[in-house]
């Protein structure tokens, strides 16, 4: 083989080089965020001083957290996910009700779901004023979907 | 001083080249026939991974014709079902492939041996389905349960185009028979994908890389049918 060969062929075969592509890199299924803001004074931030957020019959998800903003996981296996949130004594039920959609990510990450019209709904006000949804369609965690009031 | 050194060196390299050739010229002179020939074998490597991995069969039948000295038009038609599994799908590709191409040979033979170091170029079809056997989705942590999927979806009538880069010898071992060995080296043109779904593997593609491009190889054993022959 003449070396001219060998190095053509090595310049073809520079273009057709394999990726590792076994991790999954891409966002997969996106979480709830949730900002907490101040009733008496809507547009402020107001961190809850001692947050704690678990589903009934489960461990808490947030434990006794001081925070103005956080991240909640929806079920991917239901069209209702409903959290018990409490600060301090007071305990409040909220309700998230929500469309799933499944949609193909790459081979290494899977399926994700991406919720539509979320709804968040609560029964009692013990320290929970209001709930504002800010983007009914749960896609990615760049921005906060869902401002609690209280 | 130095100029003319640089310039006895040229003259001479110029000399030697020239008495090269006339050597080269005169041994040519020595006259060998060739056949032109259609050559037809089998991919032994498809059946062996098929009984060792329960999760792939496939099959392959190669040929190739010589038409000009060192020129060889190829062609290669098999079938392929492949069953992937990933971390979060499970996948069975099934179908048929054609690709048809051309080598060249580049390793200078001996008097009247016929052993090859090629290079070649295929363009690559494939039809195919793809069903998706279960899946799980990707979430955040291990709050929830994962949710898995188990019902099976197919996708019918699904197209591939690719282009191929292959490399390989080919070695006359009895007469008229060849053992051959080639690896390739694809970058997909053009696919038909799914619906919320991607051809992860394309039956003579094989396993789809991020940037879309895929790898193969063959072990032939093949039988030469000389046809007519005629001086290289």
């Amino acid at each position: 083989m003449k070396k001219s060969h060998i190095l053509i062929f090595g310049i073809i075969l520079s273009f057709f080089s394999c990726e590792v592509d076994d991790i999954c890199l891409e966002p997969t299924t996106p979480q709830l965020i949730i900002r907490f803001y101040d009733i008496a004074n809507p547009t402020n931030k107001k961190a809850v001083n001692s947050l704690n957020i678990w589903i009934v019959g489960k461990d808490s998800i947030i434990k006794n957290k001081k925070t103005d903003s956080i991240a909640i996981p929806l079920k991917t296996g239901a069209n209702i996910t409903t959290y018990k949130f409490s600060s301090s004594n007071a305990v409040d039920e909220i309700t998230y009700s929500y469309e799933r959609n499944e949609v193909f990510v790459s081979r290494s990450c899977g399926y994700k779901i991406i919720f539509k019209n979320i709804t968040a709904s609560k029964s009692t006000s013990n320290w929970v004023k209001q709930l504002i949804i800010i983007k009914p369609t749960v896609e990615n965690e760049k921005n906060a979907h869902i401002k609690i009031m209280h | 001083m130095k100029k003319t050194h640089i310039l006895k060196l040229c003259i001479s390299i110029f000399f030697l080249s020239i008495g090269n050739q006339i050597i080269a010229q005169k041994t040519d002179s020595l006259k060998i026939k060739n056949p032109y020939s259609l050559r037809l074998g089998v991919d032994i490597s498809k059946p062996i991974m098929g009984f060792f991995n329960k999760d792939f069969s496939g099959f392959e039948i190669a040929g190739d014709f010589r038409f000009k000295n060192r020129y060889y038009l190829a062609s290669e038609i098999g079938f392929t079902q492949k069953t992937t599994s990933e971390e979060y799908i499970n996948f069975t590709t099934k179908g048929t492939y054609l690709k048809i191409g051309a080598n060249y040979n580049a390793y200078n033979n001996w008097l009247d041996m016929k052993n090859e170091i090629f290079i070649g170029f295929r363009y690559g079809f494939s039809n195919f389905n793809q069903t998706v056997n279960s899946y799980a989705i990707n979430q955040y942590g291990t709050y929830f349960d994962e949710y898995a999927v188990q019902n099976p979806i197919q996708f019918d009538n699904l197209t591939a185009h690719w282009a191929e880069l292959v490399l390989g010898i080919k070695v006359e071992t009895f007469k008229n028979l060849y053992l051959g060995a080639s690896a390739s080296f694809n970058t997909l043109i053009k696919t038909t994908d799914p619906e919320n779904f991607q051809n992860l593997y394309i039956p003579g593609f094989n396993k789809r890389h991020l940037n879309s491009s895929g790898a193969g190889f063959n072990y032939t054993i093949s039988y030469q049918i000389p046809l007519y022959k005629k001086v290289k």
